[in-house]
């Protein structure tokens, strides 16, 4: 499945059960608008290092930097590619 | 000189110690050392700077602040100033952080210049940007903190302070939908930091994990048992306390020796695959505290740790800890964890007015009285009446105790055993929500007509959120916006899992809410993952 559709997945069926689909934006603010709370974080990104064979280090868990859909899609896709890349 | 009397004052702990250990280290953050000669120092040089700025004792100073050095300085300075200090968590809604600073109008607030209550343009750059704030709430003045520091003596006139006096304001969910501030006394912490300290053996040599914030009575013990008897207080970063495996690395590189937190943090640990290859040579003390650990869960840390001695505490924000239980490696796994007996400072009793003889036990409110209870919610006299209630017993008058709320068993050894609450409080990850709190928020919305709110818990005990919510005709109101609106004035725990649109909350015969009816709604909805979030559902 596509990044940015699996992520969007995960968010609708597990934080906003039963949403339609358009009501989740690539840019809709997740943690700093508490769609998702900061446990709820850490599930999000045990599923997307599951899902894409990353690993997220301490510093890189930030509310601001992993806020919308769009800055997670970018963050996985600059770990697959550095993974590629060493 | 120190004296007796001396060390009933929380800042005297830091005093002594300082003297007697002045370069073993105090805080650990990050790599960052402050030792205890470093600690007394700065906080005696900022409680210089806000006394000459105006700090009288008896004011309020709010520490909006995340759990860092500078805050446990800027902790120990009001306390010298004689001054009640007031954590709040930058990360609370912005709203909710202007409530609690306009219920405990503090003389100044500190601050960090990245969050929400600080104009970014006003602030410098560099190494100070991370550095608080002193702000002024007379003038609006803002000082960064080393500029506060500089200059600033190292004397400044005593305030005769008693230990009765109050020390902090811990602000906790209200059922009226504003949080309430517990005021405690210096007596009141200081009697469960030296049982505490003498109970488990709390010495120079142990590294102790902080991994709660500084608005929880847990971080009581992580900074004053340091305080107290000279033991390293090693901060872990909020981004590694919620990430099991940066967690269960953190704890064998720190060589932390005690740890004390909710089990849900201990829960996730364990089901972290690098958590049983862990080891912990160093770990010798897991407390846990605030919610109930499922007794299997206890099994398996025990299993992963059997060096470690584990201890259940128990006791609301109102009375900081008042009884505990040893869970020693052959406890009875099929039964839940006792909260165990009185600390000594303590009595326990069940509510003689309403306890019932049930299956062999007693069951009942427990009600508390203890050297460590609260001096009273602030501000709020009326309140503070109603958790209170006098007991006659056979002789003398009738004593004073705190009701907290919580229905418990007394089993025929002594230990009492948490059941349940009596009113709608429910805990997760051991803060405290009240359901009424989220409900009084939701209602607020121009597009809510009604809403319910209620709680439901897996076999892990982990408490799940759901609100029932009635909209508006013809309203398109969306379960992320009403989230949000949520979240702008409730912490993000307290946030609903799930919002569920419905066209009639059910109710029975005589209009009262049906919670039966919702609870099996909720269940049949997360047992099949139901769609009720977009179209609305008939009850």
């Amino acid at each position: 499945m596509e990044i940015k559709a699996a992520v969007r997945q995960f968010i609708l069926d597990n934080y906003l059960r039963g949403a339609q689909d358009q009501t989740l934006e690539d840019t809709t603010p997740l943690i700093t608008s508490g769609i998702i709370d900061s446990v709820g974080v850490i599930d999000l990104l045990n599923f997307v290092e599951g899902q894409f064979g990353i690993e997220f280090m301490p510093g890189e868990i930030d509310r601001y930097h992993l806020n919308t859909v769009e800055q997670i899609h970018r963050i996985i896709r600059e770990k697959l590619e550095s993974k590629r890349s060493p | 000189m120190p004296g007796p009397e001396k060390r009933l004052l929380l800042h005297d702990y830091l005093r002594d110690t300082a003297q007697s250990a002045a370069s073993c280290t105090a805080i650990v953050e990050e790599g960052r050392i402050t030792s205890f000669g470093q600690l007394l120092g700065r906080a005696t040089a900022l409680s210089a700077a806000l006394v000459q700025r105006g700090l009288r004792k008896g004011d309020r100073v709010a520490l909006v602040l995340s759990k860092t050095t500078e805050a446990i300085t800027a902790l120990f300075s009001t306390l010298m100033a004689g001054a009640v200090y007031v954590p709040i968590q930058p990360h609370w809604p912005t709203k909710r952080i202007h409530a609690a600073l306009e219920d405990c109008a503090p003389r100044f607030v500190m601050t960090e210049p990245t969050g929400g209550l600080v104009d970014q343009s006003a602030c410098q750059t560099g190494r100070t940007d991370s550095l608080p704030l002193i702000v002024d709430r007379h003038n609006d003045n803002r000082v960064p903190f080393p500029e506060a520091l500089e200059g600033s003596s190292s004397e400044f006139p005593e305030p005769a302070l008693e230990p009765d006096d109050p020390a902090f304001i811990l602000f906790t969910s209200g059922s009226t939908g504003q949080p309430k501030g517990v005021v405690i006394s210096h007596r009141a912490v200081g009697a469960f930091v030296n049982w505490s300290a003498e109970e488990f053996q709390i010495c120079k040599a142990d590294r102790i994990a902080c991994p709660s914030p500084l608005s929880f009575d847990l971080s009581t013990f992580d900074i004053f048992n340091m305080a107290l008897c000279g033991a390293t207080c090693v901060i872990v970063p909020d981004r590694v306390v919620w990430m099991p495996r940066f967690l269960t690395r953190f704890m064998n590189e720190q060589r932390i020796t005690v740890w004390y937190s909710v089990p849900s943090i201990l829960g996730g640990m364990l089901n972290e695959p690098e958590f049983a290859r862990g080891g912990y040579p160093d770990l010798r003390l897991i407390l846990f505290a605030g919610e109930v650990f499922p007794s299997q869960q206890v099994t398996r840390l025990q299993a992963t740790v059997p060096h470690a001695a584990c201890y259940n505490l128990y006791g609301p924000t109102e009375s900081n800890v008042v009884a505990y239980h040893h869970v020693g490696q052959d406890f009875d796994s099929s039964r839940p964890i006792p909260i165990g007996k009185a600390c000594p400072y303590a009595e326990l009793m069940l509510d003689p007015a309403g306890r019932e003889f049930q299956d062999g036990f007693w069951t009942g409110e427990l009600l508390v009285r203890s050297e460590s209870l609260m001096t009273g919610y602030w501000d709020r006299p009326a309140e503070t009446e109603m958790v209170f209630t006098n007991v006659s017993g056979r002789e003398g008058p009738p004593r004073r105790f705190y009701r907290t709320g919580d229905r418990v068993s007394l089993d025929s050894s002594g230990n009492y055993t948490f059941m349940g609450r009596l009113d709608r409080q429910v805990k997760r990850r051991g803060f405290r929500i009240e359901l009424g709190e989220i409900e009084a928020t939701l209602g607020r919305h121009a597009d809510v007509l009604e809403v319910v709110v209620i709680s439901s818990q897996d076999h892990e005990l982990q408490t799940t959120i759901t609100a029932f919510v009635r909209r508006r005709p013809h309203s398109s109101i969306a379960q992320g916006e009403m989230k949000a609106y949520c979240a702008q004035s409730v912490p993000s725990y307290a946030v609903p899992d799930h919002i569920v649109f419905v066209e009639d909350i059910p109710r029975g015969s005589r209009g009262k809410i049906d919670y039966a009816a919702l609870r099996e709604l909720d269940a049949r909805r997360q047992g099949n993952g139901d769609q009720s979030g977009g179209a609305p559902v008939h009850s």
